[in-house]
């Protein structure tokens, strides 16, 4: 007899959807968090009476989100209070100049025909195209499992338009959106976001090229902070019986005869079951937590193959006035090629980038609570990456703060520095040692087509049984409404292969 | 005989597949030959992926 049904290794929002899920099944659920926190990188902290969201700063493709309540037996809107986002997002250009994109489909199509007349076109057939794949992939792809050929079949099955679109998984996010569109100026507008996905335009999949339309279709703010969305979870799981326990790590998954039989504790206590859901990195799981004496010689080359995703740095900012922005978000827009360049000339040799761009977000645009009253939080998301040349994190944080503060003071926000009352960093490898994101992953592991649907760790693992995957580490990866789905997937998963 | 024109007609196909490709890959441009020079080099490491 085993002390829980299942062990949930990661308070993170697979390992809650995972949990909650299954404790509704009727299974008895212990999730363990080796952080004092839930969410992971969807979270929020507080100082000095201002609250910061540790990663993640909108929630956007909610399908996934409503449907993980609805299986709950509730429903999203009842357990969090979404702020609609509206302007979606402020390009600011290097001369200062700025577009803003309201969330309308139709108005952003005027602001682009302004830009140029035949992207403003152009705009439409690109909104077209993507809602139909976005429609066809959220009813497939994102929800279902793929772990194997056979499950991409289903998929066609499912909705056979899925084969319509296969060849946009054969194209780069650059390719997509040069497809329909050819102004620069353009093209500086939705060129940022392929870093959404850990990669630059050149690399990540065609179908994410969906961002620059999806967004239209909704961003939200969960007024509170990012982590009442966690919390909802953990509030509707326990309802159903799911236990928690923080600053609880887990040093091993105890196997036997290539079957799961529970955990051991960091104190060196076990506590067993039949079923373990990993939501940590997969490198970490298969090569610390279980070993590679578990596994077959071809799987722990396939494991020690796959890269880390980026890591970012975070800067949280608390400010006594309102910053001189227009939206939830704010980007530096730049074009394609700057953003590929970025990566080869930059991410790959270490090197920080001389001129400062990423995405700035301003949540108490939306929810002003989150401040003490006519003050403002703003989470700034300046481009780097975790590995530097000749130097490391701990040295160059301060220098990267001041210059990020700087730099953005001249264009972007003017007079942001007369304004600061409470600045703290997070760099990659700060995400390191809190949060145990090997090299400050965010998503885990890197979301290119050869890491990707049946080349990413399997949601019910090929090598060890009663062992399942969730959280951006397996598919459909990275972000939030993605992680969510890969707790559904695991959940349903358990429900078929254990009785 | 019939056996070696057979070979000699397969590996003159071959070589043409592989100078089409080749010559195709050369007129992209240089974001389309970062695209497909990373799928190609994890392509040794897919069926290790493919079992985990």
């Amino acid at each position: 007899m085993s002390d829980y049904d299942v062990i949930v290794i990661g308070a993170g929002l697979g390992g809650l959807s995972a949990g909650a899920l299954l404790a509704r099944q009727g299974r008895k659920v212990l999730v363990l968090e080796q952080a004092e926190r839930i969410g992971g990188c969807c979270s929020t902290f507080e100082r000095d009476g201002y609250h910061f969201d540790v990663g993640a700063s909108i929630v956007e493709i909610i399908q996934p989100i409503e449907l993980a309540f609805r299986l709950l037996g509730t429903t999203l809107q009842e357990e969090v209070d979404l702020i609609p986002c509206d302007p979606i997002m402020t390009f600011i250009f290097k001369d200062g100049s700025r577009v803003t994109y309201p969330l309308s489909v139709e108005k952003t199509g005027e602001i682009i025909a302004s830009i140029s007349p035949e992207d403003g076109q152009r705009w439409k057939d690109f909104a077209a195209f993507m809602h139909e794949l976005m429609e066809v992939t959220l009813n497939t792809f994102f929800i279902e499992p793929v772990n194997t050929f056979g499950d991409m079949l289903k998929l066609v099955k499912k909705d056979p338009r899925f084969l319509k679109f296969l060849p946009v998984f054969l194209s780069s996010y650059q390719d997509m959106l040069q497809r329909f569109f050819k102004s620069e100026k353009v093209l500086r507008t939705m060129a940022y976001q392929s870093l959404y996905f850990g990669f630059p335009p050149a690399i990540v999949p065609g179908p994410y090229a969906m961002v620059p339309y999806s967004e239209h279709v909704g961003i939200y703010y969960p007024r509170g902070g990012m982590i009442k969305i966690p919390q909802a979870l953990q509030r509707v799981g326990e309802r159903h019986g799911m236990e928690l326990r923080l600053n609880t790590l887990v040093a091993k998954v105890l196997v036997r005869n290539g079957r799961v039989q529970g955990v051991r504790l960091a104190d060196g206590s076990e506590i067993t079951s039949r079923v373990v859901v990993s939501n940590i990195n997969a490198r970490t799981l298969y090569l610390k937590l279980i070993g590679e004496e578990h596994l077959p010689q071809l799987a722990v080359r396939g494991i020690k193959s796959y890269r880390y995703s980026k890591g970012v740095p975070m800067i949280y900012v608390g400010l006594d006035a309102a910053p001189q922005l227009e939206a939830h978000h704010s980007v530096i827009a730049v074009s394609p090629e700057e953003v590929n360049r970025y990566w080869w000339d930059n991410v790959e040799r270490g090197r920080l980038p001389e001129e400062t761009f990423g995405l700035i977000c301003w949540p108490t645009h939306s929810d002003p609570s989150l401040a003490p009253k006519g003050c403002h939080v703003l989470n700034l998301i300046p481009e780097a990456f975790y590995r530097l040349s000749g130097s490391d994190w701990d040295t160059e944080k301060p220098r990267f703060v001041e210059k990020t503060l700087n730099d953005l003071s001249k264009t972007a926000i003017p007079g942001l520095k007369d304004h600061v009352k409470v600045v703290e960093c997070a760099t990659p490898l700060d995400f390191e040692r809190r949060l145990l994101l090997p090299e400050g992953a965010i998503y885990a592991l890197q979301q290119d087509l050869p890491a990707m649907a049946v080349f990413r760790p399997s949601a019910k693992s090929k090598v060890i049984q009663g062992l399942y995957l969730s959280g951006s580490t397996t598919h459909p990866g990275g972000g939030v409404p993605t992680t969510i789905a890969s707790g559904i997937i695991a959940s349903r998963l358990i429900e078929r292969y254990e009785q | 005989m019939f056996r070696k024109s057979r070979l000699l007609s397969f590996l003159f196909v071959l070589v043409l597949l592989v100078l089409g490709g080749w010559l195709w890959y050369l007129q992209l441009d240089e974001a389309r030959k970062r695209f497909i020079q990373n799928l190609l080099r994890q392509v040794p490491d897919l069926p290790g992926r493919y079992v985990i």
